[in-house]
């Protein structure tokens, strides 16, 4: 086979070739339609968004986390309540100080007013 | 106000003639975007940028010397190469020129079992990606050596040279001429 006839097969077998290709793809928009629709409007361009709105979303999830570490950072610290130890607690024990008498059911404490009551007792009898 | 409608008219019809042209060659440039990217909704999509382009070009007194065809394919050469040089090409999906494998970010090409399309990926499995775009550039598109030239940034003695080798290439592969 020369060189030529290759040349020959090879431009004869594109065209026909090409033909299938050219039916294949969408006819030409018209052309206001075409520079109305922005290139942002594109698949490329829609692939590029959904990328921007990833990476923008990534970065709200990490102010979210941020700005909540940062709230627990600004509040009392708690302490758990496993370290706690035990403070130290007054005794409940009944105090036997010479000046309160112990006020219990067995013993009342005589009533500044009783001996009056026992008088107007006596008087009414 | 009467210099104004003369400049209106004139636009008018300048936008008319883009319009014609931009019809006349959108098909040829679809196939060659396709060439380059090897797939056909990338192809599309490469071609309507370079109509967006060019339209902005043509308005500002930078239309085509001559003939249209190369100016278009110079157009959507420079994007195709502009969108492969980006960090995040695997991403959004652009393969290289001459690629003839479809990235898996942006799945198969469409054309996959067109018949012709299989074609040219073996055409193209023959020889390198600028020897096949020299043939395609040359036998498909009937460019000469200067406009294949100016497409693929190459003088024209290093054109004739890349068809020779793409030519020499298939010759030791003659049953793809033959399918």
């Amino acid at each position: 086979m020369s060189v030529d006839n290759i040349e020959q097969l090879l431009g004869a077998r594109m065209r026909s070739q090409a033909a299938e290709l050219d039916r294949a793809f969408r006819p030409a928009p018209p052309l206001r339609m075409l520079l109305a629709t922005p290139a942002a409007a594109s698949r490329r361009f829609r692939g590029v968004a959904r990328l921007g709105l990833g990476f923008a979303l990534a970065a709200a999830l990490t102010l979210v986390f941020l700005s909540g570490g940062m709230l627990l950072g600004s509040l009392p610290h708690v302490q758990p309540l496993a370290t706690i130890s035990p403070a130290p607690v007054t005794s409940v024990a009944p105090s036997h100080s010479p000046d309160a008498a112990p006020a219990t059911r067995a013993s009342p404490a005589v009533s500044p007013s009783a001996p009056l009551a026992v008088g107007l007792l006596e008087l009414s009898r | 106000m009467g210099a104004a409608r003369p400049a209106a008219a004139d636009r008018l019809e300048s936008d008319r003639v883009f319009e014609l042209m931009y019809v006349d060659s959108w098909p040829r440039l679809c196939r060659y975007a396709w060439v380059l990217v090897r797939h056909q909704e990338d192809a599309e999509d490469v071609a309507a940028e370079t109509v967006r382009r060019a339209y902005s070009a043509w308005r500002d007194g930078r239309g085509p010397a001559g003939d249209p065809l190369p100016w278009l394919f110079v157009i959507a050469r420079r994007i195709v190469i502009d969108r492969n040089r980006r960090p995040l090409k695997g991403l959004l999906s652009l393969s290289g020129p001459g690629g003839d494998v479809a990235d898996d970010a942006r799945g198969p090409d469409p054309f996959g079992r067109v018949e012709a399309a299989v074609w040219f990926g073996q055409l193209r499995a023959c020889m390198s990606a600028r020897q096949h775009e020299a043939l395609v550039l040359r036998f498909l598109f009937d460019l000469d050596d200067k406009q294949i030239g100016r497409v693929m940034g190459l003088s024209p003695a290093g054109v004739r040279s890349t068809v020779s080798r793409g030519v020499a290439a298939l010759r030791k592969r003659p049953e793809v001429l033959e399918r």
